[in-house]
């Protein structure tokens, strides 16, 4: 399997079907992301277009010394940071789409992924994004650093504050009530 | 660690990252030893796995759509006049987006614009140096004399003795240009109050042995035998409007006396 700075060197070549495989990598990561940080489905999807299409077109300047992921997951923070700040919260959080489960899960767990999501939505754009680069997309301190240019310290920092926000918030809310 | 000297946040800190699985197998058995020995902070710790575990459900439910195409649809509508560059361009391309150099490349620019503008405006330095080319040593060049306004131009002759006074002025400078020829010794005085007036500068622009000029605080006497010329420089205090007056003497005896007004209104 070809590591994605390969990829992006065949894009660069022309190869777009090579492009194609980029997509297939990380659309489901960075459309679940914006899922989060936009609460909306079909402007999640816009974004997460605009984020490809972004990435297509400021292919020829990737700076090879950087991984693809760090690189493609900025372009994305900053759209929905962008997003965030031009749309500020005006919408009851009452209407924010909720994340399909699936038939399987119980009405239950279904409330609580409600209620973190919501939680979540609460949370400024900036603690937001962090918490979910590092507990959806899966990404260390460093590569939060490396994808956000915000120095480890302060992601620390600012991840300690989102972290104990978002648990005061969903304790607040009853979300460990029956376990 | 010694959890006696940690603050709360600390702990908390700790407890975040023995769940995020960042701690050495040490450190993960002394917080493993202080949750079991705290219930609040075990509490804690309970809470955040659980939170975690909430998390990695959705990331299970993740909503998976296929965008591709209308990714790679809006690519070749938006951006097919615009293709990736190439590899070789990319190269120099992260060459020029360093900002250093970006910043380097702007500086030179900067230069090398700035130098056309001031050739520009300075035009043509031989013609502009060409009333005074043969005023050595001065350095007040001809073109800020020549921006300045005409007080008036004094002029006395006589069969022994000829002398022209120029006199001219900004809002705080009054710049007197003095060409003075005589046979004989000839004292040309410039007076002035001086609590409007303080004398800058006095040149000797080409001035024989024979001729001297001195200066005191209200006046300016030129001791003069031969053909010599003076720039002489005041400050005018106030920047209002004064006289200064000239006088001519041969032999002590005056023969010539004329006033210019300054800062005319």
């Amino acid at each position: 399997m070809k590591d994605d700075n390969e990829l992006v060197y065949e894009v660069i070549h022309g190869n777009m079907s090579s492009f194609e495989v980029l997509i297939d990598r990380y659309q489901k990561t960075i459309l679940n992301m914006m899922l989060r940080m936009v609460s909306n489905f079909e402007t999640a999807k816009d974004l997460t277009q605009d984020v490809f299409v972004k990435a297509f077109e400021k292919m020829g300047g990737f700076d090879f010394r950087f991984r693809f992921f760090s690189w493609i997951y900025r372009i994305a923070v900053n759209e929905a940071i962008n997003w965030n700040r031009k749309n500020p919260m005006t919408e009851s959080l009452g209407k924010i789409d909720p994340i399909d489960f699936g038939e399987s899960e119980t009405m239950a767990a279904e409330a609580k992924n409600n209620l973190l999501h919501r939680e979540l939505r609460k949370m400024n754009a900036d603690y937001r994004v962090l918490v979910l680069l590092k507990y959806y997309c899966g990404l260390s301190y460093e590569e939060i650093t490396e994808a956000t240019r915000i120095p480890v310290k302060k992601v620390r920092s600012r991840l300690f504050i989102a972290r104990e926000q978002l648990r005061k918030g969903l304790i607040a809310n009853g979300f460990f009530e029956n376990d | 660690m010694d959890f006696l000297k940690m603050t709360e946040k600390e702990i908390i800190e700790k407890i975040y990252r023995n769940l995020d699985g960042e701690l050495t197998k040490a450190d993960q058995c002394e917080i493993e030893d202080y949750l079991s020995d705290h219930p609040e902070a075990a509490q804690l710790s309970k809470e955040w796995e659980l939170i975690k575990i909430q998390m990695n459900k959705e990331q299970k439910a993740f909503v998976d759509i296929d965008l591709k195409q209308e990714i790679l649809k809006r690519i070749n509508m938006e951006t097919y006049k615009q293709p990736p560059k190439t590899a070789g361009f990319l190269i120099v391309r992260s060459f020029w987006s360093r900002p250093a150099v970006r910043l380097g490349f702007s500086f030179v620019l900067g230069v090398f614009v700035g130098i056309i503008i001031f050739s520009f405006l300075k035009v043509d330095f031989k013609k502009a140096n060409a009333p005074t080319k043969d005023m050595k040593g001065t350095f007040y060049d001809s073109r800020s004399f020549d921006n300045m306004k005409v007080a008036d131009v004094l002029q006395y002759e006589d069969p022994l003795t000829k002398a022209v006074c120029n006199v001219r002025y900004s809002t705080k400078i009054v710049e007197i240009r003095v060409d003075i020829s005589s046979l004989n010794l000839v004292k040309s005085i410039i007076e002035f109050d001086y609590n409007d007036f303080k004398v800058l500068n006095v040149q000797n622009v080409s001035v024989n042995d024979q001729s001297s000029a001195v200066v005191a605080a209200n006046l300016i006497q030129i001791n003069n035998i031969g053909d010599n010329k003076f720039i002489i420089q005041l400050y005018n205090k106030n920047s209002l409007s004064h006289n200064i007056d000239f006088k001519i003497y041969q032999n002590d005896l005056s023969v010539y006396h004329n006033s210019v007004q300054v800062n005319k209104e």
